[in-house]
């Protein structure tokens, strides 16, 4: 006999945005579970009580609105400043995106980040006037690359120095994150503990991996120096990111990183996991064959470890930026020119992972910023395309699709790593579903119960973060 | 306060100076008007001038000017920049004859 698909008889009316997970069944809109067997009456009280929370047209309506061809930042407050002072780099790391050497030779002057950081006090106070905002929100400022913000140590330290100048001037709070390469001396290291709030090192786990992928210009190793600054900087009581990237071969070394990492350093507060992704010297020293998720299933490698530093009662916050762990209204900050990015030629960018692809929304030009009336967001498309494929993925609420330049870069080099992450991401959803309705807490999420007398003897979930 | 002899009237602005420019809220236009370095010299002049109610002149604030910037130079002339200037303040309703 065949069995009776009941499912079918509810599911029609858009039917994509509900998923099973066991024996229940995932509301995407609502972001709710309940017993895939549940009656028809019943499910339709369940609709009425629980509102659907995803505001998908309101969302989309605001999508809509924008035109690729006539973007423009002009108005936009500034409340992140990332700034990149240059592309060159004292290691030739064999994954770069950015393919860094020592020879660029763009470089932004301190005056150039003065007359950036000096528009976006003025936007600021000019949006405290309108919005009568709370003025202690500190202004937060990212040294990032390109290159490595340290390259060119006199420039950085009086960037540091004058931007924090113009600030205590103008009474303006702020915030100071760096991502850095490690490859300081004992006073660069004292001055950057006392100069910034949040410190990203990269490192790549153990001595060996780290020698292997990060090398020296000169090819010598650079462990040394950048396990001294780990070791520094764990230390110092600031809040410590170290990020690994690691290739696809390297999974199976997660495990033994972790123990590295736990066991050497008391005060990271969060060790970052990036598996490569198809761009600059990666896509070069890669292999297509990586992207295949039978042979590289990063998700499962990231499963067990974490089970594993739960085992050994690790004090140690794993993450990866493969997995959004937030409910997410868009896929992509840079749509709606959330940050500006300062770089080396002095042009300002909504993305700095863009790399080749990246969209220029204003330029410094006779000491001025100069943002454009209007500029062409070439990734428009691919995010509102995503917005509406990827409704019916069990991601979707967490993704909406994802960086757009995964679609591009895949377009670009005819890499196929846009599929392999989605299948990551998925697996990763389901299994956090899958948990957390076993009980158990997930990545930070629970399933809490909807006490409702209407909803009879079918217990009827909602997704809640712990 | 006179300007070049006439009875003048300051707007009300709510003001923030970020290094020597000037971002300013006018509550009752409901607008932001921000000044160059120029005009936000020229606008803190006539503020103070409006606190001790002073009469001044478009040459006193250029007298001003000269002595803050370039004090050793006593020859240029920057009477028609004051004077333009001033008129943006009057066409922008910044400042006002008093009638």
């Amino acid at each position: 006999m065949v069995s009776r698909t009941i499912y079918t008889i509810y599911l029609e009316e858009d039917a994509f945005m509900y998923h099973y997970i066991g024996n229940y069944i995932f509301d995407s809109e609502r972001l709710i579970f309940y017993p895939k067997d549940a009656a028809q009456s019943v499910i339709t009280e369940i609709n009425t009580i629980c509102r659907k929370t995803d505001n998908y047209e309101e969302l989309k309506s605001c999508l809509d609105k924008l035109d690729k061809t006539k973007m423009s930042a002009k108005n936009k407050p500034i409340n992140l400043i990332g700034i990149c002072l240059t592309y060159n780099c004292q290691l030739r790391c064999n994954y770069c995106s950015y393919s860094s050497t020592s020879g660029n030779q763009d470089l932004l002057s301190v005056k150039d980040i003065l007359v950036f950081v000096k528009e976006a006090i003025k936007k600021r106070k000019i949006y405290q006037f309108i919005d009568k905002n709370d003025d202690s929100e500190p202004l937060r400022f990212f040294f990032t690359g390109g290159g490595e913000p340290t390259f060119n140590w006199e420039l950085f330290k009086e960037s540091i120095r004058a931007i924090k100048n113009l600030c205590d001037n103008c009474s303006v709070p702020y915030y100071f994150e760096l991502t850095t390469n490690g490859m300081l001396n004992n006073s660069q290291r004292k001055f950057i503990i006392k100069h910034f709030d949040k410190i990203m090192l990269s490192y790549d786990g153990t001595s060996f991996l780290q020698n292997r992928n990060r090398k020296c210009s000169d090819t010598t190793n650079s462990s040394p120096v950048v396990e001294k600054t780990l070791q520094d900087f764990s230390q110092s009581g600031r809040s410590l990111t170290v990020r690994s990237t690691v290739w696809y071969e390297n999974f199976e070394n997660l495990k033994q990183i972790c123990d590295n990492i736990a066991n050497n350093s008391s005060g990271i507060n969060e060790w970052s996991i990036m598996p490569i992704i198809p761009s600059g010297r990666a896509l070069k020293n890669g292999n297509k064959d990586q992207y295949n998720i039978e042979k590289y299933d990063f998700f499962h490698h990231y499963v067990n470890l974490h089970n594993y530093a739960k085992e050994k009662n690790y004090k140690l916050y794993i993450s990866t930026p493969i997995f959004n762990n937030t409910i997410a209204e868009y896929c992509c900050g840079a749509t709606f020119a959330e940050c500006f990015w300062l770089m080396p030629d002095r042009k300002i960018i909504n993305c700095i992972e863009a790399e080749q692809f990246k969209t220029i929304v204003a330029e410094i030009k006779d000491n001025m910023v100069d943002f454009y009336n209007s500029y062409t967001d070439q990734h428009l498309d691919v995010v509102k395309n995503s917005f509406d494929e990827c409704r019916g993925c069990i991601a979707y609420r967490f993704c909406k699709g994802g960086c757009p330049l995964k679609v591009v870069r895949d377009n670009a080099f005819d890499t196929k790593y846009r599929d392999y992450e989605c299948q990551l991401i998925r697996k990763y959803w389901s299994y956090v579903f899958t948990e957390i309705l076993c009980g158990n807490t997930c990545f930070g999420w629970k399933a809490e119960l909807v006490d409702n007398v209407l909803f009879g003897k079918n217990s009827v979930y909602k997704l809640t973060s712990n | 306060m006179k300007i070049n002899g006439k009875e003048m009237i300051l707007t009300k602005l709510e003001i923030e100076n970020i290094e020597n420019e000037i971002v300013a809220y006018d509550k009752q236009r409901k607008r932001i008007i921000s000044l160059n370095q120029s005009a936000s010299f020229i606008w803190n002049i006539l503020n103070e001038a409006n606190e001790q109610n002073l009469d001044i002149s478009s040459q006193y604030i250029c007298e001003k000017i000269i002595s803050t910037y370039a004090p050793q130079k006593t020859n240029i002339s920057l009477l028609d920049d004051v004077n333009k200037i001033l008129k943006e303040f009057c066409c922008e309703e910044l400042i006002k004859e008093y009638v």
